[in-house]
């Protein structure tokens, strides 16, 4: 995984530390500890993960549109300064585009044109990363004494193909994840992208995110109006997440009924 | 010739409620004198509970103390009458302005019977005044350890700044001769004894307690409420559920425990401080509030 030729990267104008991550063949990076908030205290990690392989060109703008506007919805939240965003691009490749990254500082214009379709569907490998890495840099700020939570929403439009990783190791490193004491909590999202409403893609995708530990939304109508939807509920269910951090537990879920098909 | 210049120390307070309070008595306040590059303070302020409205004069004075901290120089560094007169008008201006904000508030003297502990840099200095009870903490540059000066009053009557508003009680305060002032001296990590005793640093007494110290030999100072000593273990279940007190000593090292010094660290800890607490079952029934000073180290330019 490189950060270097992500065009989101140019935007970077402070210290970003890189890490490996343990039982996997990427990494992850986040805002170097010395360049985190004055006076900040804890921090919710928010991961989005986007499925970049072939299949999605359909949909790409409004794709990374929604990531935007997820950026400016989180920022609205009375709770942005302590937030922080991770954002991943897969295909056969996970690709970082940029680390835990002060939501202060994102700036929605940098998302309009990021993506680099082609290839097949790691997914099993992007899930793993997202969660691990969160965990990763959660520890580096419990270490520190900052309180953490967690939230990660992968959004893809097929099964997994290309992965190294196992469904089976993804589970068990979010059994890890919330088995330890890193994050005081860990919202997990699975959201397929399924125009064609393939009854075996619902299923194969909602299998993973069950025994993965992932709240499964299926999504048919890919309008921008859809898309646009669900950028707000994903914005919402960050600012809830981190609305929750302190009190032990996770956030109550957003209504996605109306996302649903 | 190396010119030595002073990195800018980093303040922070945070305060916590107690669990027999309903309101929170205690209050922390920290920032950096206007004017003062580098210099930084750190104040706590503990209402009395049997005064009425002590929650609002803790505020008050700390709000006070941040505002006049700038007072707090003496005009003859190298005389320490010289910095008891600085101290003594410290203290007077910061009682005089919370008096005036309470009457504006319409609450009664009482309301400002709180403690104040005050700490500053001053160029090369580091100074420290206790107005009250509570806990003060040094920890030297050079080996680490913290050397803890836990205060209190022998009959429980600590000293308020708000006797200075009216002579007559000043003077009855003065005359408790029972109540003589205790200062508790504990070094940690204590080598051979954990918590073992050392002569603390030297102060200049008044009715109040004060410290002149050289600023490279502490990287770092906190001041606490008496709630550090409130502290209780989990019930025994052997003694109908009654909760031992949890010493100083054992409390301290979580307490002070502080990790990445910049803006934050006070609360951070206490935060962390809050879980680790828990998990051991600790309560603190009084209310805890803690500020506190770090001072990188000096760093020596050659040019």
């Amino acid at each position: 995984m490189s950060t270097t030729s992500s065009p989101l990267n140019g935007a970077l104008d402070f210290d970003f530390d890189r890490s490996h991550l343990p039982g996997s063949s990427y990494g992850y990076s986040g805002t170097a500890l010395s360049q985190l908030a004055d006076g900040a205290t804890e921090y919710t990690l928010a991961t989005i993960v986007v499925d970049g392989s072939g299949s999605t060109g359909g949909f790409r703008r409004e794709m990374q549109d929604a990531v935007g506007q997820i950026v400016v919805g989180c920022q609205r939240n009375p709770r942005a300064d302590n937030m922080m965003l991770r954002l991943v691009e897969f295909d056969d490749d996970v690709r970082e585009e940029h680390g835990f990254k002060m939501l202060t500082r994102c700036n929605p214009g940098d998302y309009a044109d990021f993506m680099r379709l082609g290839g097949t569907t790691a997914l099993y490998d992007s899930a793993d990363n997202a969660v691990g890495a969160m965990v990763a840099y959660g520890q580096q700020l419990t270490d520190q004494q900052y309180a953490v939570n967690g939230i990660a929403v992968v959004i893809t439009d097929g099964g997994d193909n290309a992965s190294k990783l196992s469904a089976t190791a993804v589970k068990k490193r979010v059994e890890d994840a919330l088995r330890g004491e890193v994050l005081e909590s860990l919202v997990l999202i699975l959201v397929g992208l399924n125009p064609a409403k393939d009854a075996a893609l619902t299923k194969a995708l909602s299998d993973f995110a069950q025994d993965a530990g992932f709240r499964y939304i299926d999504i048919t109508d890919l309008t921008p109006a859809k898309f646009a939807k669900l950028a707000d509920f994903i914005s919402r269910s960050v600012s809830a997440q981190s609305q929750s951090l302190g009190t032990g537990g996770p956030s109550k879920p957003i209504d996605a009924s109306q996302l649903v098909i | 010739m190396p010119e030595t210049m002073t990195a800018a120390a980093v303040s922070d307070g945070y305060t916590v409620q107690g669990a027999s309070h309903h309101v929170c008595q205690d209050y922390a306040s920290a920032g950096t004198p206007p004017g003062e590059d580098g210099d930084a303070w750190a104040v706590v302020s503990d209402g009395c509970s049997s005064a009425p409205d002590t929650d609002w004069g803790a505020r008050l004075l700390a709000r006070a103390a941040g505002a006049h901290v700038g007072s707090l120089v003496p005009e003859c560094p190298g005389d320490p009458a010289s910095w008891l007169a600085a101290a003594e008008r410290y203290h007077d201006r910061v009682i005089g302005e919370a008096a005036g904000h309470a009457r504006a508030l319409d609450l009664t003297t009482p309301a400002l019977t709180a403690t104040l502990l005050t700490a500053r840099t001053l160029g090369n200095r580091l100074v420290v005044a206790a107005y009250g009870d509570g806990v003060v903490a040094l920890r030297e540059r050079n080996t680490g350890r913290w050397r803890v000066l836990a205060l209190s009053f022998a009959d429980g009557k600590a000293a308020y700044p708000s006797y200075r508003l009216d002579p007559d009680t000043l003077a009855l305060f003065r005359g408790l001769e029972a109540n003589e002032r205790r200062v508790a001296a504990l070094t940690l990590p204590g080598g051979e004894g954990e918590g073992a005793a050392e002569a603390p640093p030297a102060a200049l007494e008044s009715d109040f307690l004060l410290w002149a110290l050289p600023r490279e030999a502490y990287d770092t100072v906190a001041l606490l409420s008496d709630g550090a000593t409130s502290f209780t273990g989990p019930p025994d279940g052997g003694n109908a559920g009654a909760r031992s007190p949890v010493e100083l000593y054992e409390v301290l090292p979580l307490l002070l425990d502080f990790r990445l010094m910049t803006c934050g660290f006070a609360r951070r800890s206490l935060h962390s401080w809050q879980k680790a607490s828990r998990k051991r079952g600790w309560e603190h029934y009084d209310d805890l509030s803690l500020a506190a000073l770090y001072l990188p180290p000096v760093a020596e330019n050659m040019g």
